[in-house]
């Protein structure tokens, strides 16, 4: 057999990788080195989906942990990078593992802002009320044309009234 | 609390916002109210910190949630711990600590030392972590629940999706006890058009057909199980956790030694709950 050492070396490389396999696989010549290559192959490719195997662990375990206390993940995370928290979910996960308290505190944190924005939301949402419902008042006391798609300038209208009240205030007095 | 009221009317406003309104505006509270639910209770955990930071948690979750966190993992007490201490024994804790702080020598002792947990390490669960020592056992009523909106929490659970100890290769799941299963629901025509098929002798022609209503008359564990077996995945694993879910027909079941927690379908689960609208 030509350069037989060589051949040996190359092979019990190998022969050692092909530990554990099922069956022949882990004996055989032939099906070792199908079963070796095809091992480095997918170790090459699960390094890089390791990375992404992990990261979705820590999400899915944050958004355990974070549903316990009537979040969801994507408002928490959204609203821990407006805070600028930087923990990462690596962090974040263990945390909610490990640190119940630290953890409950962030949680708070972003509930607090949570209830900022819906303060901010409530305030508008009463200023379009008001302005919707102000319209309608002054049609109904004015007893405006009924045609409810011509907008109506509000201040404009005011502005008008007052003139009427001061003028009539004036030939009173 | 702040997921279960639905907000219907003003009359979770607070006084001086009341007092703003016109008379007319009420009826448009819809949405708004519901955020003002959530400004009172800021106010409230504002007036009454200690009360809120006690009783808002296990408001807030849809199962009890003391109940679970008392059976997870031994480092879970802190929380208690964290709870019980009072305000003297925070200050004397916080003064230590600047006394400490400032006699450093530059000693640091190592978490693993101290906690006994290694946190340079990733957590994986072990035997001790899965053991039925850890688990909670859940009695769900299906009466008047819907087939595959109860199925997929049953399967959630599980399987341990609600915890953060959830591992995918591990068995981090609970108990589950279905009972009164003949009285599960499903909407529209299912009853006569949900069809359930079987390969009795595995050869062709052997394929018996029934419908729900056939099926939940002669056997109407199978209805559940069938669903939440879908759910599950597929593997040693899977079939594992299928093993944890016992249905029975009828109100009773024979696991009161392990006092089930009854898990309830409201707050963002409720609709699991609604009524059906049924066209057979």
């Amino acid at each position: 057999f030509r350069n037989a050492p060589a051949m040996t070396v190359r092979k019990d490389k190998i022969r050692a990788l092909a530990k554990g396999f099922y069956g022949r696989r882990k004996n055989v010549w032939t099906l070792q080195i199908n079963g070796v290559e095809k091992a480095l192959q997918y170790a090459y490719r699960d390094r890089r989906r390791k990375k992404r195997e992990w990261r979705k662990q820590w999400i899915q375990q944050l958004g355990a942990g974070v549903l316990e206390h009537g979040i969801s993940y994507s408002r928490f995370i959204s609203h821990l990078a407006n805070l600028k928290v930087l923990l990462n979910r690596k962090m974040l996960a263990e945390l909610a593992q490990t640190e119940p308290s630290s953890f409950r505190c962030l949680v708070e944190m972003v509930r607090d802002r949570m209830a900022e924005q819906r303060k901010v939301q409530l305030q508008g949402a009463i200023e379009r009320l008001r302005q919707e419902t102000a319209v309608e008042d002054l049609r109904r006391e004015w007893n405006l044309d009924k045609d409810r798609r011509k907008k109506i300038d509000i201040e404009a209208l005011l502005l008008e009234r007052e003139r009427e009240i001061i003028q009539k205030a004036q030939k009173g007095g | 609390i702040f997921f279960r009221l639905r907000p219907m009317s003003s009359q979770y406003l607070l006084e001086e916002q009341r007092s703003a309104l016109p008379a007319h505006w009420r009826f448009a509270f819809g949405v708004v109210a519901g955020a003002a639910v959530v400004m009172v209770g800021c106010l409230a955990s504002e007036l009454a910190p200690q009360a809120t930071s006690l009783f808002v948690a296990p408001a807030m979750t849809a199962r009890p949630m003391a109940v679970g966190m008392a059976s997870s993992p031994v480092w879970r007490s802190s929380v208690e711990a964290a709870q019980a201490l009072s305000e003297d024994t925070v200050e004397a804790i916080e003064d230590q600590a600047i006394a400490e702080a400032a006699s450093d020598d530059g000693k640091r002792v190592s978490q693993k030392e101290l906690l006994g947990i290694d946190g340079q390490k990733t957590w994986y669960p072990k035997a001790a972590d899965t053991a039925l020592a850890n688990k909670e056992w859940y009695v769900i009523d299906a009466e008047g629940l819907r087939l595959g909106r109860m199925a997929t929490q049953i399967a959630r659970i599980l399987r341990g999706k609600d915890k953060p100890e959830f591992h995918p290769a591990a068995d981090m799941g609970d108990y589950v006890v279905v009972i009164n299963a003949e009285k599960v629901e499903v909407s529209g025509k299912k009853h006569s058009q949900k069809l359930y098929r079987r390969h009795v002798t595995g050869r062709p022609g052997s394929m018996k057909v029934e419908t729900f209503d056939q099926l939940q008359a002669r056997i109407p564990e199978r209805i559940i199980e069938k669903a939440v077996k879908g759910m599950l995945p597929k593997g040693p694993l899977g079939r594992e956790l299928f093993r944890h879910l016992k249905v029975y027909k009828g109100p009773a079941h024979p696991h009161e030694a392990q006092s089930p927690i009854e898990f309830k379908f409201e707050g963002k689960l409720a609709k699991a709950a609604e009524p059906v609208k049924v066209g057979r």
